[in-house]
C-alpha cells in the first residue's frame, strides 16, 4: 500500500507539473480509452451477429429457391415423361425376355403379315448394367424373310417394332425385288402359290431391362 | 605503502589540495599545501586493493579537496573544427559536436585550440574511455565521500611544463617538443607538441623491477619511436625539436652522452625541475620519478586546462514531452473513436436493411417453394420414382430407327414410276458386325447414324441416255427434298458419263426399222438402273 500511495504521489505531482491543457488532454485520451474498451467490443459484437443473421437468411433463401427450382423442374419433367412411363411399363419393359412367347410372337407376326417365309436366329442374351440399378438385357436377332409384296415385309419392320415385351430396335435391314413377274408367276400366284418375289434380311435388337435386386416385373410407383 | 613528508611552513600558509595520479602501475596521492609538496603517497593501482590506502591518505586531511590526474593509457585527443556560430550557441555546438566525436559513455572534455582567419574555431576534444581502472577509482572515491572536484588528464595539464623548460627557438620555423619523465603511475610518459599544441601523447611501461634494461637504452628506443610518429605528423627536417627529459643521475648523465636528433636536449632531475619552474625544489635528491612534478604543476596553475566530465544521454522532459504530446494524442485518439463508431453504426444499419431485404427475398422463395410444392402434389408420379424408369428407356430405345416415317418419305419422294429394287438399311453398329461380330466399329466409321442404300429403276418409257441422266436427276433431288436433314447422293447414274468413269459402247444393227428409229440406238437392252445413298450424318 505504501508503494502504491507512493506512485500515486509520483503521478499526481507530474499532472500538477503539466499545463492545464495538457491535463484536459489527458483526460480525454483516458475517457476515449475507456470508452474504446468498454463500448467498442459490444459494437463490434452486435455487427458481427447482424451479419451472422444476414447470411443464415441468405442461405435459407438461397436454398429455398433451389428446392423451388427443382421443383419446378420436377413438375416439367414428370408432365414430360409421365407417359413415356406409362408406356414403357405397359409394354412390359421390367418383363423377363420369354423366349417360348417370343417365339409364337413371331408366328402370329408371320400369319398377320402374310409372309411367304420368315427364319430367324436369336442369339445369347447380353446383360449390361444399366442406370438406378437396372440391367439392361439385349437379345440380337436376325431374320430372313421373304413375300410377294414388298408392303408386307414393311408392314413387318413395322410391327417388329412392338413384337416383343419391352423394345425391338431395328439395327438394319437388305430387301431385294426379284425379277419382274412373268405370266407364269402371275398365273401361279392366281392359283394361290405364294411366290417370293421379294426378299431380304432383317437385323433387330430385342431389349428390356430387370428391375433393382433382379426383380423382373414388377412396376415402380 | 610509501610516504614520502616534505614539511614546509609556507605549505601551511597557501591553499591545500590533493592530487591523485591515476595510471595502470600505481596510484600517487600528492598533498599540496602552500604551492609545495606537503606529502605523497603510493598504492596499488587496483581500486580493489589500493582504494582503503588511497581514503586513508584522503582523511589525514578531510576538508582539503581533491583532483583527479589521469596517466593511464587509452587517452584520446582529436581537434575539430567547429563552424563559426554565435556566442551564446557557441557551448551547445561544442557539446554537440564533442558528442559525436566520442558517442556513448565517457570522460570527456573540450579545449579551445584558437581559430582560423574565416572565423572557425578549433577545438581539441578529449576522451578516457570508461575502463574498470576509471570507473574504479572514481566509485571508491565517491563511496568514501571524497568525490573529486575534477577529473583531469596528466599530458594536457603538463602541457605547458614543457613549454617552460625548453629554450629559446635557436631559429625560426615550427617548433616542436618533446617531454619525457618516468612517473611511477604509468612509466615513462612523453608528451609531443607541436607550435605549443598537443600532438601526440605515449606511455611506456616500466621494466620488470630484476630487469637489466637500461633506462637510456628506453628513452633512446622511444625516442627514436615517437621521432618516426612525429616524421608520419609532419616534421620535416629544418623543424625545430626540443627534448626534455627529467631523470635523475646516473641516468641523466647516460642521455647526456648520447647524440640525439634534436636541436636542444634539456636532461634535468625531478629535484631541481622546480627550480627552473619557479617552484623551488621538489622532493629529495635522488628521487627519478616525476609524480609529484606534475601534481605539483598543476596544483599551482590558474585554473586547469580542462575539466572532464561524463558524456551523459540528453535528459528527456517528460512534462514537456506529455505537454506537446497530449493534445495531439487525445485528438486522434478522439478521430479514431469517432471514425470507428460510425464505421460501426453505418456497417449496423447496412446489416440490418440486409436482413430486412433478405427476409421479404426469404418469403417470395418460401411462397414460390409452396406453390411448386403443391403443383408437383397433384401429379400422379413424383420425378425420383419416374426418373430411373425414363433413364433406362433412354438408353433401350438409343439408336433406334423408326422405319415407319422413313418408308413413308421414300414413298413420297419415289412416286412417278420409278421403282426400287434394292435397299439396304446400315447401321454403323450392323456395318460393324456384317465384318467382324466381336469387333466394334473402327474409330471415324461410326460418323453417321444410319446409311440407306437404294437401287431403283426408271420408268421403262425412259427414252434414251439424256433422258434417264434427267430423270436421275430429278429422283436425286426429289430425295434431298424429302430428307432434307440428311445427306442424299446419286452413287451411280444410270449412264456412265461420268469424267471418272470409263465408257463403253458395243452396239448391233437388230433390224432395219430400228436402225431408222434414232430413239431405239440410244435405249440400252434392259431399264435402266441408279444407286443412291441417303445418310444420316452422326451429330458432333
Amino acid at each position: 500500500m505504501k508503494r502504491q500511495g507512493t506512485d500515486l504521489k509520483v503521478v499526481l505531482d507530474f499532472l500538477r507539473q503539466l499545463p492545464r491543457g495538457a491535463r484536459v488532454a489527458l483526460g480525454v485520451l483516458a475517457a476515449t480509452t475507456v470508452i474504446a474498451l468498454g463500448a467498442l467490443p459490444f459494437a463490434f459484437a452486435a455487427v458481427e451477429e447482424a451479419d451472422g443473421q444476414f447470411r443464415r437468411l441468405r442461405a435459407a433463401t438461397n436454398q429455398a429457391r433451389g428446392e423451388a427450382q427443382q421443383a419446378a423442374l420436377d413438375y416439367d419433367y414428370v408432365v414430360a415423361n409421365t407417359g413415356r412411363y406409362k408406356n414403357a411399363l405397359e409394354r412390359g419393359v421390367l418383363d423377363p425376355q420369354d423366349r417360348l412367347d417370343a417365339r409364337q410372337r413371331l408366328d402370329t407376326l408371320m400369319n398377320q403379315t402374310y409372309l411367304v417365309r420368315m427364319g430367324y436366329e436369336m442369339a445369347a442374351a447380353v446383360n449390361q448394367q444399366g442406370p438406378g440399378g437396372h440391367d439392361l438385357v439385349t437379345t440380337p436377332i436376325k431374320m430372313e424373310v421373304s413375300a410377294m409384296l414388298d408392303r408386307d415385309i414393311f408392314v413387318l419392320l413395322r410391327d417388329l417394332e412392338d413384337a416383343f415385351p419391352g423394345y425391338g430396335v431395328l439395327r438394319g435391314f437388305r430387301l431385294s425385288r426379284g425379277d419382274a413377274a412373268t405370266d407364269e408367276a402371275l398365273r401361279r400366284v392366281t392359283a394361290g402359290e405364294p411366290l417370293p418375289f421379294v426378299t431380304g434380311s432383317i437385323t433387330l435388337e430385342w431389349r428390356s431391362a430387370t428391375a433393382p435386386g433382379g426383380r423382373a416385373g414388377e412396376a415402380e410407383e | 605503502m610509501v610516504a614520502f613528508k616534505f614539511p614546509s611552513l609556507d605549505q601551511l600558509m597557501r591553499g591545500k589540495m590533493f592530487v591523485l595520479s591515476i595510471g595502470d602501475e600505481a596510484a600517487v596521492v600528492t598533498l599540496i599545501a602552500g604551492g609545495k609538496v606537503a606529502n605523497a603517497w603510493v598504492a596499488s593501482p587496483d581500486p580493489a586493493e589500493g582504494a582503503a590506502d588511497v581514503l586513508d591518505a584522503l582523511n589525514t586531511a578531510k576538508s582539503v579537496p581533491v583532483y583527479v590526474l589521469m596517466d593511464a593509457f587509452e587517452q584520446v585527443f582529436r581537434e575539430e573544427k567547429v563552424p563559426k556560430v554565435n556566442f551564446f550557441d557557441q557551448k551547445k555546438v561544442v557539446e554537440r559536436h564533442l558528442q559525436m566525436a566520442f558517442p556513448g559513455n565517457n570522460l570527456q572534455a573540450a579545449m579551445s585550440h584558437g581559430a582560423d582567419p574565416q572565423g572557425n574555431k578549433f577545438f581539441l576534444f578529449c576522451s578516457v574511455p570508461p575502463t574498470d581502472l576509471v570507473k574504479g577509482w572514481l566509485a571508491a572515491l565517491d563511496k568514501g565521500k571524497r568525490k573529486p572536484r575534477g577529473v583531469h588528464m596528466l599530458p594536457l595539464e603538463s602541457l605547458d611544463m614543457l613549454d617552460a623548460l625548453t629554450p629559446p627557438a635557436a631559429q625560426k620555423g615550427v617548433r616542436w617538443r618533446i617531454l619525457f619523465t618516468f612517473n611511477m603511475t604509468g612509466g615513462l610518459r612523453q608528451i609531443v607538441s607541436k607550435q605549443g599544441r598537443i600532438m601526440v601523447t605515449r606511455l611506456t611501461p616500466p621494466p620488470p623491477p630484476d630487469s637489466a634494461i637500461d633506462p637510456v637504452q628506453i628513452v633512446e628506443r622511444q625516442f627514436s619511436e615517437t621521432l618516426a610518429y612525429v616524421k608520419r605528423m609532419g616534421y620535416q627536417k629544418g623543424d625545430n625539436l626540443d627534448v626534455v627529459i627529467l631523470a635523475e643521475e646516473p641516468v641523466a648523465t647516460g642521455i647526456r652522452e648520447r647524440a640525439w636528433e634534436a636541436h636542444s636536449m634539456t636532461v634535468i632531475s625531478p629535484h631541481e625541475v622546480g627550480e627552473a619552474l619557479g617552484l623551488g625544489r621538489i622532493g629529495q635528491p635522488g628521487q627519478p620519478y616525476a609524480d609529484v612534478v606534475h601534481a605539483l604543476w598543476f596544483a599551482t596553475r590558474k585554473k586547469p586546462k580542462a575539466k572532464m566530465t561524463w558524456a551523459q544521454a540528453p535528459k528527456v522532459d517528460y512534462v514537456q514531452l506529455v505537454a506537446q504530446g497530449a493534445p495531439l494524442a487525445a485528438a486522434a485518439a478522439a478521430v479514431a473513436l469517432l471514425a470507428q463508431g460510425a464505421v460501426l453504426g453505418w456497417d449496423y444499419k447496412e446489416a440490418l436493411e440486409a436482413i430486412d431485404r433478405q427476409q421479404r427475398q426469404l418469403s417470395v422463395a418460401q411462397a414460390d417453394l409452396a406453390r411448386e410444392q403443391a403443383r408437383l402434389a397433384t401429379l400422379e408420379f413424383s420425378a425420383d420414382a419416374i426418373r430411373p424408369l425414363i433413364d433406362v428407356v433412354d438408353q433401350l430405345t438409343a439408336g433406334h430407327i423408326p422405319p415407319v416415317p422413313m418408308l413413308a418419305r421414300l414413298g413420297h419422294a419415289l412416286s412417278g414410276g420409278a421403282v426400287i429394287t434394292e435397299m439396304v438399311l446400315t447401321t454403323p453398329q450392323e456395318a460393324a458386325g456384317a465384318t467382324n461380330r466381336r469387333q466394334r466399329a473402327q474409330p471415324g466409321t461410326e460418323s453417321f447414324v444410319w446409311r440407306l442404300g437404294l437401287t431403283v429403276t426408271l420408268p421403262p418409257d425412259t427414252a434414251g441416255d439424256a433422258q434417264a441422266l434427267e430423270r436421275a436427276d430429278v429422283l436425286e433431288k426429289a430425295l434431298a427434298a424429302t430428307f432434307t436433314d440428311m445427306r442424299v447422293a446419286m452413287l451411280e447414274a444410270p449412264v456412265a458419263v461420268g469424267s471418272n468413269q470409263v465408257v463403253r459402247g458395243d452396239r448391233v444393227m437388230n433390224s432395219v426399222a430400228a436402225a431408222a428409229d434414232p430413239a431405239a440406238a440410244a435405249r440400252p437392252d434392259g431399264l435402266y438402273t441408279v444407286r443412291f445413298e441417303v445418310l444420316q450424318e452422326a451429330r458432333s
